[in-house]
């Protein structure tokens, strides 16, 4: 659930109170609560003052959309309980799949308790989910799940208690071989959570702590002991080049500092340290270190080395010289000694395709079929994933071009020379204009198969411009001849003109040519709504010509038939994943393989009639060709290792590929369909990927390959660069003979004595489906007591009950302090797309629980007149009963809609009676007369408001900006009130909060806020501006009305990024801003205010957001005021 | 030739007594031994046999599993939600301790008493490109039938899945009570009967009374 009403945070549902508009109404004095009391309730409402400006965010929120039915199907095995969720367990493929992954599971289970020596405490719950979209809708972790994440673990319930559950929750459409290796991964986490079990209390308070390194470490040893991933990416390529970086140990082999500090990758990189420890002191030694790291209280992990080593790893620095040294050994050599992919060797001449600085990777390379570009992802901190071009390399060295001789450009009233940028972003929209994310193997995704775009060109279109290009060049060299030629007679000078008007013609001729539509297109996959779409951009529009959202799961590399009608590409359905195609004309979308294993990369041979892609026999992964018009399927490649990435010749005769065979390192490989020969051309140590032939060459490749010797930029990606490579003599030859022993080799990857026995379902379980139990589970009891010998006790508990898939929570909130009460109640249902919440509270509160800031200034208004302001208002109380019932439908993640219902009785204790006023007359202030009698005039009233409201949220955040980044925020709420009796009259109210964010570089923004609100119910919603980050420097909600508009606009740049004390970053930014409100009572109780202030500030965070702010206001218009205040920006 | 193929099939399944009778096992090496177990549910574990991985000391690369069976014990350990247990964490865990030092001593009581009842015969070799250990050859699997009679087969895997019936005390649900084993067609199960976990949950009450 999300603002409004109701709204949830991390599972808790928890009552909010929009954005700052408070309720209210007036009847008699119940309390008066003098100035000490006031001083003592503020300790006690501190916190919740500071956390004020929080709720901003949570009337906007993006969306976790439950896209389709989630459904799930009860399974036990021996050891597990599954929920398979989303999944029909009565259909065969899927069944197929579950066999797998059930026989998987237990037979890890058994692997990891005989290594571990440990019988796990409960039956682990693995929730099964058909597919990301799927996974991603489940409540259980971060609305926002990467689509990188395959599995993941953790313990429900309290830590502190023993009888947490184990959770494990899966998707079975990865990659295979990689599901394996993940669901061991993560049944690891699960037995290191009960390993640790019992002694949580003792970790809890922060004895014996065991490094987070450590669990992910020493769960991909294991994971990798049991289910070997068998690929040469992620994680064996990750810890080559760290291996081979020895010399800048910053980006390469980490230390156990590194590991322990979080600076290197836990997973590949800081698991290497167990792998060391294997071969010097044997699996059991190891087996045992890590049982001792779970198990055994005191002991660090140091202590442990020692202990392994007798004393050899006395330090940290000690295990890191001998461990770096293993590494280096067996790594580092091999690396200085292969050749380079931008060399000439006796097999390949090959060159880097963008010599030009640019620190980030740079995959899927794609020639253009004219042969003039490449096009590629890549990384942009602007946009993320961003498709991109630049200019090809020609197929012979151009010369070198100094800089005297290079263009030049006025900069600041110099000709300097300049360069072309390295590369041209054609997809600079901000997410998520037309869609969230792109797809790029490697960046975002966890590798697949395949290339991630492909581009197609009309063969006439490339044949015009070729020729417009070749005269509108020989033009231009008989001008400069003609130029240079000295005059003879008028001839000259008229065929000088001709010619330029020649020129100018055929230049007129190929832009025109250059801006046609539908004739030049890129495509690739984008995040959109539930999964990947297809996207095909027009690269001479630079508009989306095809944007078409796939009916299937998890669509990946598309390939574009010769004619360019249609798209090849793989998918899942029910899990299985096949090659598709899809018409642009028709919309027909057709499975071409059906049925194998994984089957992905299509590409199609230039004449149509064969389509090679990739499918796994067991468990490696090799070439097959699918014959178009017979639909026969043909095995290609053979052996056990992985081929990859295939992509024809422009003549058909061959396929380039890489493959793992040699070193089980991605390497670069031709197979010639004719004679079948197979030929290996490179031995890179940083592999190749995704290679290419270069149109109407069939002996010039390009592809990205990772460079050891790089400067590395980014722990988080890898250094992939862009290469060609002129193939000269294969370094091997073989022919691919499947008679000779392809055929019946054993292809499975690994064998455990765990597999002898095949783990079947349970078919009585299949046939009698059984629904799963909720198992409620209760979550955050927490009691507080306390007492004060001037208000009496002080009692706060809140407790929920939440099932097991988090969709449906019941909790409840108590909290007294004096006369200050809160009572409510929350049951929220997210099981569905509909949302539904109902909540009944009861609260009693002083009016200054929302006005009083965080300084203890009191709201003043309009002026401050020393100790008698606004006594009305710090003196009043409020008793409100309400029931709330509540929905909401995302339409996607970032617009949705909310409707409400909700019954309310407002009571409000006035500080004042008639006798008073009557009695004191002017000698009270006007300003609290006016308000007693607004209050008083509203009082107990009982309304039944209809609440609808749209919200949109784009908001993308950033460190370097402290806040919003980019993106905009929309709520426009209306609530109606009918009139049902005199204490209960009718009303409407409409509310509007926009925000526009505009990103002017990574840590700079403009910011703009619109506010409004509008309000003709007797007892007031209101809106109170001023002090914090509304007029800035007023005091404190000194402004208040139900006609309020509210303007705000402010740039946002940063002063200061240092680290204090080489470690602790500190950023210090600065803001420029302009604020204006007009607000007045709709009673006319007040005249209307024009408010207004400008200024500048600086903020930082110090664990809390500080402001620090001048400002020039309307309320103190001769002079600078200065003000600190807590919150973040809007 | 359908015929053919078909008896050379029949001739991959042989059933009988007399037909090629599990190895002997007596000289070879155990290299891994589990209890042949499962999870009732949270608390209970039923113990039906012993799973042990023996190698060939002529042959370190010749394996056979042996699974025996026993007699079906069901133990309850202790468990925060409905068992008798209360007190502090550390009560839990001396508790835990204790009972599982008590289920040990009667697993080693009935497991002096164990019959084999499915064997599965393999070899290894090493891949030198990735050095990890595969298959070399297919399994030879036996069974011993519910009727005495061993199965044996070079060509089908021997299968396992968990066994449920329609619980006794809710018909509409399905309760787990054992581990079914098959091989091309004969079927083993080795099972607890319901009652004994009806009966440890009514001591359960008794004792908590």
């Amino acid at each position: 659930m999300h603002g409004g009403c109701v709204s949830s945070s991390g599972g808790a549902i928890r009552l909010t109170f929009g954005y700052k508009t408070c309720r209210f109404a007036v009847d008699s004095v119940l309390c008066q609560p003098g100035k000490e009391m006031i001083r003592k309730l503020t300790l006690f409402l501190a916190l919740a003052f500071l956390l004020m400006p929080l709720t901003a965010y949570a009337q906007f929120d993006k969306n976790q959309v439950i896209w389709e039915k989630t459904a799930c199907n009860f399974y036990q095995s021996a050891h597990f309980d599954f929920y398979f969720c989303s999944l029909d367990v009565k259909d065969k493929d899927i069944q197929k799949h579950l066999t797998n992954l059930v026989a998987h599971v237990e037979g890890s289970y058994e692997y990891l308790s005989v290594k571990l020596n440990h019988q796990l405490k409960k039956r682990p719950i693995v929730v099964v989910s058909r597919t990301h979209s799927t996974f991603e809708a489940l409540h259980l972790a971060d609305k926002f799940m990467p689509e990188g994440v395959g599995a993941y673990a953790f313990p429900r319930g309290s830590r502190l208690l023993p009888d947490s559950d184990m959770i494990l929750v899966v998707k079975p459409d990865f990659l295979p071989v990689l599901n394996r290796t993940i669901y061991t991964h993560e049944l690891t986490h699960i037995f290191q959570f009960d390993m640790i079990g019992w002694s949580f209390i003792g970790r809890a308070v922060g004895r014996d702590p065991i490094e987070g390194w450590l669990y992910e470490a020493t769960a991909d040893y294991l994971a990798n002991k049991y289910a070997p991933y068998s690929r040469d990416d992620i994680r064996k390529m990750t810890q080559r080049m760290a291996a081979a970086n020895t010399k800048n140990p910053q980006f390469g082999l980490p230390t156990l500092q590194m590991c322990s500090e979080g600076q290197a990758n836990p997973y590949a990189e800081c698991e290497m340290v167990f792998e060391f420890l294997e071969p010097k002191y044997g699996e059991q030694a190891v087996m045992d270190l890590i049982v001792k790291t779970f198990s055994q209280r005191g002991q660090s992990f140091s202590e442990l080395l020692a202990d392994i080593s007798n004393g050899e790893f006395y330090n940290a620095e000690a295990f890191d010289r001998v461990h770096r040294n293993y590494w280096a050994d067996k790594y580092e050599k091999d690396s200085l000694e292969r050749p380079k992919p931008y060399q000439e060797t006796s097999s390949v001449k090959g060159r880097q395709v963008i010599k030009q600085p640019f620190p980030y990777p740079l995959t899927s390379s794609e020639v253009s079929p004219d042969g003039n570009f490449v096009a590629f992802l890549t990384f942009n901190p602007k946009n993320g994933i961003v498709l991109a071009v630049a200019r090809m390399l020609s197929r012979d060295d151009s010369p070198y071009v100094p800089q005297t001789k290079r263009k030049r450009q006025n900069v600041l009233g110099n000709l300097v020379a300049v360069q072309d940028p390295p590369l041209k972003v054609l997809t600079t929209f901000m997410p998520p204009k037309h869609y969230e994310y792109i797809i790029a193997q490697e960046l975002n995704v966890w590798p697949f198969n395949g290339s991630d775009l492909n581009w197609w060109q009309d063969s006439d279109w490339i044949a015009k411009v070729k020729d417009t290009d070749g005269h509108l060049k020989d033009h231009e060299q008989e001008l400069a001849k003609e130029k240079t030629t000295p005059a003879k007679d008028g001839m000259d000078t008229k065929w000088i003109a001709e010619l330029e008007e020649h020129i100018k013609s055929l230049e007129k001729e190929l832009t025109n040519l250059k801006r046609m539509p539908n004739v030049n297109k890129i495509v690739f996959f984008a995040r959109k709504n539930r999964d990947h779409a297809l996207f095909v951009l027009d690269a001479n529009t630079g508009k989306f010509f095809e944007e078409i959202e796939i009916p299937l799961d998890q669509s990946f590399s598309p390939n574009f038939s010769p004619d360019g009608k249609t798209v090849y590409f793989s998918a899942a359905k029910n899990i299985q994943r096949d090659v598709y195609s899809i018409n642009f004309e028709t919309q027909e979308l057709k499975n071409l393989t059906h049925g194998g294993v994984f089957n992905s990369a299509p590409v199609i041979s230039p004449d149509g009639a064969n389509l090679a892609y990739v499918a796994f026999g067991g468990g490696f992964q090799k070439l097959f060709m699918l014959d178009m018009a017979t639909g026969a399927k043909e095995q290609l490649t053979y052996g056990r290792w992985n081929d990859n990435s295939p992509s024809w010749s422009s003549d058909g005769s061959q396929l380039v590929y890489s493959s793992d065979e040699k070193d089980q390192i991605w390497n670069l490989y031709t197979l010639d369909l004719t004679t079948r020969a197979n030929k290996q051309w490179t031995e890179y140590f940083g592999g190749v990927f995704t290679p290419k032939f270069v149109p109407g060459e069939n002996d010039r490749i390009v592809y990205s390959g990772n460079r050891e010797d790089a400067q590395f930029h980014s722990y988080i990606y890898p250094k992939i660069e862009l290469f060609d490579a002129r193939l000269k003599e294969p370094l091997r030859i073989s022919v691919v003979d499947p008679l000779a022993g392809g055929k019946n080799e054993n292809m499975e990857l690994a064998f455990r004595s765990q597999e002898v026995v095949s783990e079947q379902l349970d078919q009585g379980q299949l046939e009698n489906p059984q629904k799963p139990p909720a198992r409620w589970k209760f979550y955050g009891s927490s009691v507080s007591i306390g007492s004060s010998s001037y208000l009496g006790m002080f009692v706060s508990s809140q407790l929920a009950v939440q099932d097991i898939l988090a969709n449906r929570t019941h909790s409840g909130f108590y909290a007294q302090y004096g006369d200050f009460k809160y009572i409510d109640y929350t049951y929220s249902d997210r099981s569905r797309r509909w949302g539904l919440a109902a909540n009944v509270s009861h609260i009693q509160y002083p009016l200054y629980f929302f006005l009083r800031d965080f300084k203890g200034q009191y709201p003043r208004y309009p002026y401050p007149d020393g100790g008698n302001n606004q006594f009305t208002l710090n003196n009043t109380w409020v008793k409100e009963t309400s029931a709330t019932f509540f929905t909401e439908r995302p339409f996607n993640k970032w617009n949705r809609v909310e409707f409400g219902v909700r019954p309310r009785k407002q009571t409000y204790f006035l500080p004042l009676t008639d006798a008073d006023v009557e009695f004191f007359g002017d000698s009270i202030p006007e300003i609290d007369r006016q308000f007693y009698d607004f209050f008083k005039d509203s009082n107990n009233q009982t309304n039944v408001g209809f609440t609808a409201a749209f919200v949109h949220d784009t908001v993308l955040y950033s460190n370097n900006t402290l806040g919003p980044l980019h993106g905009d925020a929309l709520r426009v709420q209306v609530e109606y009130g009918p009139g049902l009796n005199k204490n209960s009259s009718s009303y409407l109210t409409a509310q509007v909060d926009a925000r526009r964010y505009i990103r002017l570089s990574g840590s700079s923004l403009f910011a703009v806020r619109a506010a409004g609100l509008n309000s003709n119910r007797s007892n007031g919603d209101v809106m109170l501006l001023g002090g914090s980050d509304t007029l800035r420097n007023y005091p404190y909600f000194s402004v208040a009305g139900n006609q309020v508009g509210y303007g705000s606009a402010e740039i946002r740049f940063p002063v200061a990024d240092v680290a204090i004390l080489s470690a602790i970053p500190f950023r210090l930014r600065g803001v420029f801003f302009g604020d204006a409100a007009i607000a007045k009572f709709s009673n006319d109780l007040f005249s209307t205010r024009k408010e207004w202030a400008y200024g500048f500030g600086l903020q930082t965070n110090i664990f809390l957001p500080m402001n620090f702010e001048w400002a020039r206001t309307k309320f103190s218009p001769d002079k600078w005021t200065f003000n600190v205040r807590v919150g973040f920006n809007f | 030739m359908f015929l053919s193929l078909a008896v050379l099939f029949a001739l991959e399944i042989i059933g009988g007594p007399l037909a090629n009778s599990p190895p002997d096992v007596k000289d070879f090496t155990p290299v891994l031994s589990k209890e042949l177990e499962f999870r009732i549910d949270d608390c209970k574990t039923a113990f039906v046999g012993r799973m042990v991985v023996y190698r060939n000391p002529d042959d370190p690369y010749e394996f056979v599993k042996v699974y025996y069976r026993q007699v079906a014990i069901v133990s309850e350990r202790a468990c925060e939600n409905n068992s008798t247990e209360k007190g502090n964490l550390d009560r839990i865990s001396s508790n835990l301790n204790y009972h599982q030092k008590e289920e040990a001593d009667i697993l080693d009581r009935v497991q002096k008493a164990t019959d084999a009842f499915a064997y599965v015969q393999w070899r290894i070799t090493k891949d030198l490109r990735t050095g990890q250990d595969i298959q070399d050859g297919s399994f030879q699997s036996w069974l011993l039938e519910q009727n005495g009679n061993w199965t044996f087969s070079n060509s089908y895997n021997l299968d396992t899945s968990p066994f449920s019936e329609l619980s006794k005390g809710n018909p509409k649900k399905i309760t787990m009570v054992g581990i079914r084993f098959s091989l091309a067609g004969g079927v083993h199960i080795v099972r607890v009967d319901q009652d004994e976990i009806q009966n440890l949950k009514k001591e359960a009450t008794n004792e908590k009374k």
